[in-house]
């Protein structure tokens, strides 16, 4: 039974080491958590603050414009494009946690060659991107594998030009997202896993309960803080962590079809020297995060998950 | 199962089979098997990329990097996932929060400050900025393995006398020990295979990383892949000694023998 | 927070980058004092450190063996200079120079690639110009329209190193056949295509392309592109909004690749492959032809033979003075505004004298843009022709002018749909001179600085 009142709290009872007192307790949490949060002070504090100065600034670097460069950038349609397609990429989430909670929960089973795929479901993250970019390209080629074996199976009506058309070229890019970054997620529930006591699993196996049973009713209750928090940072990552693909496979091609808003600052910091428009919507992001993470967790906490 | 290792493996095997062709037989057939054979790649990989040098840099940097991260992560973790203080909460949103900063925003301020500071190319300055960006993905995930402990155990060894330290050397951190080392992995990998830090922090020839060396073989319009993939082969191959290394720790059922009940 | 109080945040972020420039100053003034003091002899000659930041290794392998071998004899020369030499990766080429600029150190000789790259530093104010620093006899080696690639105000404001032309290179033996005469195979647009046809009919992909990933496009555009101009400047206009682009003048050449894809010209995955998996086509010997960097011509001499292997102008279909003639960008030098600037000088001038240019030409094949470069031992013949063009027959290619935004935001996105066949020509040109017109609103300072630009030229 998780507590939310932390191991601590049990101690709070008269009798009970009486000497410790709120203040010294409260003391040692500072302290641990104090290093911490000196590196990020160091690492964001400084850039995080010059970003919002930059984005004050004609270009960041010139004559104060106030929220000029938030105006502009409010009313550039690629921003709200740069925006709808991370949103859009958001449908990967819910493949990339029942693949990742099924594939975890199979390896805990350790059947036959499990050793082999454990290694292999995980070698696409251990791959820099751009090895994943390449050969994607190929693969995504309208003459290339993907369409022929669609062709061999029947299915050649599906075949697509996957990366040159509009219309597809973001689903070729979450492919490749989900490919990579399942092993990341098959890891972290895995961890989780072999943390859960066996005998929740004795009782369900007394009961009668199937494979797939037992999935849904043991193991994935026992998940479900790991799984929150892993959703979490999923969208996290998919608004701020998706710029290399892109970058490899379209650079935001064909068209704006696959313009992320990671390319938005990009190409502005980069490219198009427009440091205060791309600043500033670096900073709606932060911001845009800050309050979804409050309220996501808000609702978890009054869930109950933790 | 079957069809997902085959999946996974596709670009691994054009990773592979591209490192061995000639540039002719690579742009003749992509995805086909090498032929000729060839081993050109590789010793061009050696002459011109620095590999060795670059393999050690990277080295230095992702071992301080990732233990640095977890050293001072691990604590606040415990002390956020267990220990309700005023203002952990928010504290912890925050932190959360600051997993959504994206590289490309921070890049410009953070490269004028080191150059500022004359720290631009030297080992701290990279090493500094990438704590950074590990520390909210490992307080995050640790907070939530903590919450996740066995209680008992641990208040045992706090009505047993335990101080802090102890307390966490000594039972928790053997407790959460498939939990950190999963993250470490998962933080060596991002670290060892990071470009763009590295590319604007250690531009010299002597701090130049492993996966920046490999740059070197890529211009403004295309890049030379064969002789590429042979550089990424050879990088891939430490990473994977990394994991199979770690991975027994948290698949091996490990549960420590003092879960009963509850 | 009130103007007044942002305004106070202004000046002390002014006066403290100034402190920084000041300390910089007086950091690289106390060294160059330092070291003069102890080389006395040596008294009028610049001395100290120099940082330079390059690029090019990516273009023209070799250059870094010789931008190598080349410092120590250029600190021999100038006893009492100590040069630190860093090769720039491409994508931190620009925020390199960028933040160094914000900052106001760095190096103090800067790689840049041209045109309107170098201009948009000029008007940051991070770069000196070198046409005050180097004399008029110096100057008057470098081919015309290489040396006006960054004309500006009346000043030239980079040193070209080194030239990047972009050429069609062509399968001789795929040519012959085909029934194309592979040593002279076309010049006119009309012949042009009875060749390609030939090409098709032979079973070959005619021209290999990719466009996906939108890198590339630039190197054919501008084969075509400002073919009816007399001057690239000219496109000046067009960008400042005096003239619209749907006038012929400056959008023919959408017609003209309309046309190629038409005729099946280009491989029938054009949209789906991205620029070297097009160029590999020809590498493979699918494709009989395919436009190319000059550096990279003796990388398929060397993979498809010699003797087999074919260069050519770009065929002639417009009608300006520029029509026929082979895109170039050189590759430019800066002088920084903050650095030593005399020794950056003298690098600049030790860079190209004949001894050097020759050096660098046998270590990377890189050709200058300098007369007094004299080809005495080509790699390969084709390089003779080259050479000679980058003298008689080359033109400043369009993105020396044309805003780097306005590429990747507007004309390329423009040639992925007329390839893809979702636009026509003309509306590709409107969306182009639409996205021309939006640019323009957004971005009123610079387009007051490319007005100077365009009053500075007449």
């Amino acid at each position: 039974m998780s507590d939310s009142s932390g191991a601590w709290g049990e101690l709070a009872r008269p009798g009970v080491r009486t000497q410790v007192g709120r203040l010294r307790r409260f003391r040692t949490a500072y302290l641990l958590v104090l290093p911490a949060c000196c590196f990020l002070a160091f690492t964001y504090a400084y850039p995080v603050t010059q970003l919002i100065v930059f984005s004050l600034h004609q270009r960041g670097r010139g004559e104060w414009v106030g929220l000029a460069n938030y105006r502009l950038l409010l009313l550039d349609p690629l921003f709200r494009v740069s925006l709808l397609h991370n949103v859009l990429l958001l449908g990967v989430v819910p493949i990339l946690v029942c693949l990742s909670v099924i594939v975890a929960a199979l390896l805990h089973e350790q059947f036959r060659g499990w050793k082999v795929y454990r290694i292999v479901v995980f070698l696409p993250i251990m791959l820099p991107v751009v090895v994943a970019g390449i050969a994607f390209g190929f693969i995504y080629e309208v003459h290339g594998p993907l369409n022929i074996t669609l062709q061999a199976l029947g299915l050649g009506r599906f075949a697509q030009n996957w990366l040159g058309d509009a219309r597809f070229a973001l689903s070729a890019v979450a492919g490749v997202v989900v490919w990579r970054q399942l092993g990341f997620g098959i890891v972290l529930i895995l961890a989780r896993i072999v943390q859960i006591p066996l005998e929740l699993y004795d009782s369900a196996g007394i009961d009668g309960a199937g494979w797939w049973q037992t999935l849904r009713l043991v193991t994935v209750p026992q998940l479900s803080t790991i799984i929150a928090f892993y959703v979490g940072v999923i969208v996290i990552e998919l608004f701020s962590w998706v710029f290399n693909y892109v970058y490899v496979l379209t650079k935001g091609g064909p068209g704006f079809s696959t313009y992320v808003s990671e390319l938005f600052i990009y190409d502005r910091a980069f490219g198009y020297d427009q440091m205060g428009i791309a600043s500033a919507f670096s900073v709606m992001v932060l911001v845009g995060v800050v309050t979804s993470m409050f309220f996501y967790f808000t609702w978890l906490r009054g869930r109950d998950v933790f | 199962m079957l069809v997902l290792c085959a999946v996974a493996l596709l670009p691994i095997y054009f990773m592979v089979i591209s490192a061995f062709k000639t540039d002719v037989g690579y742009a003749q057939s992509p995805l086909g098997l090498p032929h000729p054979i060839t081993l050109e790649n590789f010793l061009r990989v050696f002459r011109q990329s620095s590999i060795l040098r670059g393999g050690a840099n990277s080295v230095v940097l992702t071992i301080s990097s990732v233990g640095i991260a977890l050293l001072v992560s691990t604590p606040a973790a415990y002390a956020f996932a267990r220990m309700p203080f005023p203002g952990a909460d928010l504290l912890f949103r925050l932190i959360a929060a600051l997993m959504a900063v994206p590289v490309i925003s921070v890049l410009i301020p953070l490269f004028v400050f080191m150059v500022n500071v004359h720290l631009i190319n030297t080992y701290p300055a990279a090493i500094l900025v990438y704590v950074g960006f590990l520390i909210p993905y490992k307080i995050f995930f640790l907070t939530a393995f903590f919450r996740q402990l066995p209680s008992p155990i641990i208040e045992a060894a706090i009505l047993d006398g335990c101080n802090t330290p102890t307390l966490l050397r000594r039972v928790v951190v053997p407790l959460a020990k498939p939990a950190l080392i999963a993250m470490a992995v998962i933080s060596i990998i991002w670290v060892w295979n990071e470009l763009l830090i590295a590319l604007v922090f250690l531009q010299t020839d002597a701090s130049r990383t492993l996966m920046v060396g490999l740059t070197v073989f890529q211009d403004e319009f295309r890049i030379d892949v064969p002789v590429t993939m042979a550089g990424l082969v050879l990088a891939v191959v430490p990473i994977v000694l990394v994991y199979m290394a770690g991975i027994r720790y948290f698949v091996s059922g490990f549960l420590g023998g003092a879960v009963h009940g509850e | 927070m009130t103007v007044a109080r942002g305004r106070e945040m202004l000046n002390q972020a002014r006066s403290r980058r100034d402190l920084i420039k000041l300390a910089a100053r007086m950091t690289v003034g106390l060294s160059v004092l330092s070291t003069a003091g102890r080389n006395a002899h040596a008294a009028g000659k610049p001395a100290g450190n120099l940082t330079f930041w390059w690029w090019g290794e990516q273009l023209a392998p070799g250059l870094k063996t010789y931008v190598g071998d080349a410092m120590p004899k250029f600190e021999s020369q100038y006893p009492g200079s100590h040069v630190n030499a860093v090769l720039q990766a491409s994508e931190s080429l620009l925020p390199g120079f960028a933040s160094a600029c914000q900052a106001k150190q760095g190096a103090d000789v800067q790689f840049m690639w041209s045109g309107s790259y170098v201009l948009g530093y000029v008007f940051q104010g991070c770069v000196k110009p070198v046409s005050d620093l180097l004399d008029k006899a110096e100057l008057q080696h470098i081919q015309p329209d290489s040396l006006n690639e960054t004309l500006y105000d009346g000043k030239i404001w980079g040193y070209p190193w080194f030239a990047s032309p972009h050429l069609l290179v062509y399968n001789k033996s795929a040519f012959a056949k085909a029934g194309v005469n592979p040593d002279t195979p076309f010049r006119r647009w009309p012949e042009f295509l009875t060749a390609m046809d030939k090409l098709r009919a032979a079973g070959y992909v005619p021209w290999g392309w990719g466009v996906r990933g939108l890198t590339g496009i630039a190197n054919v555009v501008g084969m075509l592109s400002v073919q009816n101009l007399n001057d690239t400047h000219e496109l000046l206009p067009v960008i400042t909004g005096k003239v619209s682009y749907t006038d012929p003048r400056y959008s023919s050449w959408l017609q003209w690749v309309d046309e190629l894809q038409r005729r099946h010209v280009f491989n029938d995955d054009v949209t789906s492959l991205d620029y070297s998996q097009g160029q590999d086509l020809f590498a493979a010997g699918r494709a009989a032809m395919t436009e190319a960097g000059g550096a990279q011509v003796a990388d398929y001499a060397n993979k498809l033979g010699v003797d087999n292997v074919g260069i050519s102008l770009p065929p002639i279909v417009g009608t300006g003075k520029l029509a026929g003639r082979m895109p170039n960008s050189s590759e430019q030098l800066l002088v920084t505004g903050w650095g030593n600037v005399d020794l950056a000088v003298a690098l600049l001038k030790f860079l190209h004298t004949p001894p050097q240019l020759e050096a660098m030409y046998a270590a990377s094949g890189a050709l200058p843009t300098d007369n007094r470069f004299r080809l005495r031992s080509p790699k390969i013949p084709q390089h003779k022709l080259l050479a000679t063009w980058l003298q008689t027959s080359a033109l400043s290619n369009y993105q020396n002018v044309w805003p780097s935004q306005m590429d990747r935001g507007n004309l390329f996105l423009a040639v992925q749909s007329l390839l893809g066949g979702q636009l026509s020509p003309t509306a590709a040109a409107k969306q182009i001179d639409d996205g021309l017109r939006g640019w323009r609103a957004q971005n009123p300072d610079t387009l007051k600085n490319f007005e100077m630009w365009a009053a500075s030229i007449k």
